[in-house]
């Protein structure tokens, strides 16, 4: 009996090992990049509640920003959009981990595998202003004010008119 | 059977229809049961997501505790509040134990709650009181309240590199903003549709500080180094702001009846400028000081203060006036021509502190910016 509860323990260690990351959980990391940190700050740890999301400006859409070598993390309720996560690291089903970039209506859409842009971020906003959540609707040519902003403009106009 | 079938049924209808405003807890990981009826059982961001979607009503408050909170999706509800019960989130300081927090609770600086949003929104419908809130990301309206919203001691910053997006959006009218900071490095620090009231505030390194609607008081605002301080397109007040380092401090654009009382106009390329030049748009005692140039389409207007006068260390964020400065004492205020008896006394700008010795000015008052 006794050597079945230290063969149990045995197995439980790595288990109880990794533990809550107090670095890097609960932070605003927007646009930042840890490729000049250590590994092994983040490896075999969770993360909890973190955001890490790059904004599109330019280039590939998923952003490198983990430093090499980084694995066995654990990520929960954490915003991973346009963030590259490395093999051997988990995202949990509670974080997000999409592809997200602004279009020539200048509002922010949803894209799928190929980059292509699937819905926009602000969908309840488009049903409200009635405006087509279809990216076939996209405009060809950028506009210079967000389609949601110059609807809001015409609104308000109208109200102090 | 029946009549236990309707008693339910009866029983199931009063609780929706008369259950009473509730205070909850939120904390960034949560406690106990996650109710939220107190910090043992606080609500954890994805509980207050739910019960703000689904259950929130007028006066509801929501205590936050200071800490980071990551957004993966919306915040938001289409539920409301009323113009005399509004729904409020009010951010204390960590391990307020007080049920409900105190005014000392309450949080400042750094000790605020963050909402860290990135591409998604805090974004609720009509009346809603935010009040000790941070808010970081690039969503176009990041902190967004329509009719009837209030932001007492916020923060919000979008730093988005696409143009024109909001740090704090006020979509309908009668808005509040009282003693916060915005900043949106390639938009507006606030975008604000209807008529409302922002003072007090300190609007930075954005496009466009503040771009107000109709029928807006602007009061004891700093705008600094914004492309446009401040961009206003009806008839407002705007007494007692300063403007420095802008592009253009003040563009009254179409406006048509503009007061433009005690404001500080320094080192700005365009000091404060209208389209078309009206009588009916009015300055007085205001300061314009080391600007390229003052006006356009405006006259520097009655008790005009045309030295230039150099504010403590602005590139710090210290606007305050100098010692001995001519804006002291120098604003519009109630006088013996007014018919009042007594001395009062009023700076032009934003700091009230009377510095000049033996002067006797309206002194240092509430609301100063020494807590952001």
């Amino acid at each position: 009996m006794k050597y079945l509860l230290i063969l149990f323990l045995l197995f439980s260690l790595p288990l109880q090992a990794q533990e809550v990351n107090e670095k890097y959980s609960y932070k605003d990391f927007l646009n930042q990049s840890f490729k000049k940190e250590k590994a092994e700050d983040f490896n075999n740890s969770i993360i909890i509640g973190s955001t890490f999301y790059q904004e599109w400006v330019e280039g590939d859409i998923k952003k490198d920003i983990f430093p090499e070598g980084m694995t066995g993390v654990i990520f929960k309720k954490c915003n991973l959009d346009n963030v590259e996560v490395p093999v051997g690291n988990t995202v949990d089903k509670s974080s997000v981990n999409k592809k997200i970039k602004v279009q020539n209506d200048l509002e922010d859409w949803i894209l799928d595998k190929d980059d292509n842009p699937v819905e926009p971020i602000r969908k309840e906003k488009f049903v409200e202003y009635n405006l087509s959540i279809d990216p076939a609707d996209i405009p060809l040519t950028k506009k210079e004010i967000s389609i949601i902003k110059e609807k809001k403009n015409e609104i308000a106009n109208i109200n102090n008119n | 059977m029946r009549l236990l079938i309707s008693t339910i049924i009866s029983l199931f209808i009063c609780l929706n229809v008369y259950s009473a405003a509730e205070t909850m807890y939120v904390t960034v990981s949560g406690a106990g049961d996650n109710s939220g009826d107190s910090w043992a059982n606080a609500m954890a961001l994805s509980d207050f997501d739910t019960d703000l979607t689904t259950n929130s009503e007028a006066g509801d408050i929501y205590y936050i505790e200071e800490g980071t909170y990551t957004l993966t999706e919306d915040l938001s509800t289409g539920n409301d509040g009323t113009t005399t019960n509004l729904i409020s989130f009010i951010g204390v300081k960590s391990g307020t134990s007080n049920q409900p927090p105190v005014a000392s609770d309450w949080a400042y600086g750094d000790n605020r709650p963050l909402f860290a949003c990135s591409s998604y929104a805090f974004s609720v419908d009509n009346y809603f009181l935010f009040r000790n809130i941070r808010s970081t990301g690039v969503d176009p309206s990041l902190l967004a309240i329509d009719i009837g919203g209030i932001f007492i001691n916020c923060k919000a910053h979008n730093s988005s590199e696409t143009a024109d997006r909001d740090a704090f959006s006020l979509d309908g009218t009668d808005y509040i903003m009282l003693y916060c900071e915005g900043i949106s490095n390639n938009g507006y620090a606030i975008g604000a549709a209807g008529d409302g009231k922002v003072a007090s505030s300190y609007f930075h390194d954005s496009k466009v500080g503040a771009d107000v609607s109709v029928e807006v008081a602007v009061i004891g605002n700093i705008f600094d180094t914004c492309t446009t301080g401040l961009e206003v397109s009806g008839d407002n007040l705007i007494m007692n702001n300063t403007f420095y380092n802008n592009t253009t401090g003040l563009d009254g654009g179409t406006s048509e009846a503009l007061a433009i009382v005690n404001n500080f106009f320094d080192n700005n390329a365009t000091g404060a400028t209208v389209d078309t030049a009206l009588d009916s748009n009015i300055l007085e005692n205001n300061v314009w000081s080391n600007n390229t140039t003052d006006v356009t389409n405006l006259t520097k207007g009655g008790n005009a203060v045309t030295s230039d006068i150099s504010l403590t260390d602005p590139a710090n964020g210290d606007f305050t006036l100098p010692d001995s400065s001519n804006a002291e004492d120098a604003g519009m205020c109630v006088g013996v021509n007014t018919g009042a008896t007594g001395s009062y006394t009023w700076n032009i700008g934003a700091d009230q502190t009377d510095t000049q010795s033996g002067g006797a000015g309206g002194g240092t008052y509430g609301g100063s910016f020494t807590n952001f």
